[in-house]
């Protein structure tokens, strides 16, 4: 019986976010363009810095981190969406439902991974009509979809664990924006790893973002398939974080 | 022995230190409407979010149908109607989008829901975006959300707030024609509305209940036959529900709701 209610919740949850975001087309292509910037003006910028030492054009190394780091900042946005529900009164309603707390973070999350698919594949898409050189075929797109979603899940689960602790948008979006720039620079989006002195190392292998960058960077910068590593250890960061989320997503009420 | 919809006994809450339910009881019949009315901060609404599943009691027991909400929450949940004091509705979604996606949390099937849409009139507006109806309409389709599985409790924090007197007699006659199989928790602060809908009253106070019953049973209680229901409030508890008793938090909450409705 809970896990059927589980999944019932889940989708119908799923269902609600999928028909808000049908509702907020312009959302989706203005969220787009930003990664687009950062591939234009900075890529352009540090494609002539000769120590960075990567095989191929620098275009190329850094669009899967340009992408990976779109879907971290696309799913970070589904903790302010979870508190900003909370304040309209839908997370009462849902809590009060006869479905767990988990199905309420697990349909939010599984919708940042499907949001996050629509983003990635227009920054693709846009990518390819600058002329950035990626890797496109059935295995990586179809492993890309894979990659994208576990991180949507992973950073949108993170992100509402940081709703939950801390109940209201402005202390949200204080601790956001001061975690957000370290994940990043702290990954191999714009650098690779052995660039980085020790200490970032250890910060970059435990960091999620740097897993999400790799898979992808593999599938589309290295046309290999072998992304058993990235997915084994981002399916982990996401249960972690998916099983704290559904904990705490009580003290937001409370 | 009577058989009670739903049983609250010795329900305590406390958050950090502060106790907001020191120990409440009460028990609601099939077909009746029992209200709970206090000023801001008396504990209503901890009291209707516990029985609700919502957050946890510190101590003490809800019961309903005889099974305790601790026991099977999924199922229990299955058994009540629960609108807000917040609106719950999705505004972005249609009149249909918003009872049908509810609905299905419940199991409730696309033809009940259409039936339901029919039976409060909104069949021709059912594909309308919600943030375009009146205050009167959402609070209406909110409660048909709660009635949509049928339950067997109904509990409203605060229905009427932000609404009109003419919405305000609509809700109450709405309620009033439902409530025949099931037992209604109200909470409000409202005394002419708890005059009118309910049938049993207790009045609360900084987390406890003074006293309970009917309008009758409580105007002989300070043994004036003729009381109003306010009258009798600042009789027992010394305060005026007029008064402004509002922290700065409820007021931002009730001018939200009033902003969002009008």
């Amino acid at each position: 019986m809970w896990f059927l209610a589980f999944i019932r919740g889940s989708f119908v949850i799923l269902e609600i976010e999928l028909r808000k975001m049908i509702r907020q087309k312009v959302d989706i292509i203005t969220r787009a363009f930003q990664p687009l910037i950062w591939i234009l003006l900075f890529g352009n910028v540090f494609k002539n810095i000769k120590s960075i030492p990567i095989k191929g054009d620098y275009l190329s190394f850094m669009t899967p981190g340009i992408l990976a780091q779109s879907v971290m900042f696309v799913s970070f946005f589904y903790g302010i969406s979870l508190i900003w529900d909370k304040d309209q009164g839908q997370i009462t309603r849902f809590l009060s439902a006869p479905i767990p707390y988990s199905s309420i973070t697990t349909g939010k999350a599984i919708f940042s991974g499907v949001r996050s698919l629509v983003q990635a594949f227009l920054i693709m898409i846009l990518s390819k009509a600058i002329n950035v050189n990626i890797y496109i075929n059935i295995y990586t797109i179809l492993l890309s979809i894979v990659v994208i979603m576990l991180s949507g899940i992973c950073f949108a689960s993170f992100s509402m664990l940081i709703a939950s602790i801390f109940k209201n948008v402005e202390r949200f979006m204080s601790v956001i924006q001061i975690i957000t720039m370290p994940i990043f620079f702290s990954s191999s989006a714009l650098y690779p790893i052995s660039l980085m002195p020790r200490w970032l190392k250890v910060v970059a292998f435990l960091n999620p973002l740097t897993y999400s960058v790799e898979g992808l960077r593999l599938l589309l910068y290295k046309n290999s398939i072998d992304i058993g590593m990235p997915l084994a250890v981002l399916s982990l960061y996401s249960v972690v974080f998916l099983v704290f989320s559904a904990f705490s997503i009580k003290k937001l009420v409370n | 022995m009577e058989e009670y919809f739903l049983e609250v006994k010795d329900l305590k809450k406390s958050y950090s230190g502060f106790e907001a339910l020191k120990g409440i009881s009460f028990e609601v019949r099939k077909g009746e409407t029992f209200g709970l009315i206090g000023t801001n901060g008396a504990g209503k609404t901890t009291t209707i979010k516990i029985i609700a599943g919502i957050i946890q009691p510190t101590s003490g027991e809800v019961k309903i149908q005889g099974k305790s909400i601790k026991e099977n929450p999924i199922k229990i949940k299955s058994q009540i109607g629960y609108v807000p004091q917040d609106i719950s509705i999705i505004p972005n979604l249609s009149a249909y989008e918003n009872l049908r996606l509810i609905g299905k949390l419940y199991g409730v099937s696309k033809d009940n829901v259409e039936q339901m849409l029919k039976a409060i009139n909104l069949w021709d507006r059912k594909d309308s975006i919600v943030q375009t109806f009146s205050g009167g309409m959402i609070r209406k389709l909110e409660i048909t959300m709660a009635l949509l599985h049928s339950p067997k409790l109904l509990l409203l924090d605060e229905p009427s707030v932000g609404l009109d007197p003419n919405s305000k007699l609509s809700i109450w006659n709405f309620l009033k024609s439902k409530k025949q199989d099931m037992a209604v928790l109200i909470t409000t602060h409202d005394m002419n509305e708890a005059e009118r809908i309910c049938d049993r009253i207790a009045i609360m106070k900084k987390g406890q209940i003074v006293a309970k019953g009917t309008l009758e049973e409580l105007r002989e209680l300070i043994g004036d036959k003729n009381a109003s229901l306010e009258e009798i409030f600042i009789q027992l508890t010394g305060e005026n529900i007029e008064e402004d008793t509002q922290d700065i938090k409820s007021i931002r909450k009730t001018r939200n709701i009033v902003k969002r409705l009008s």
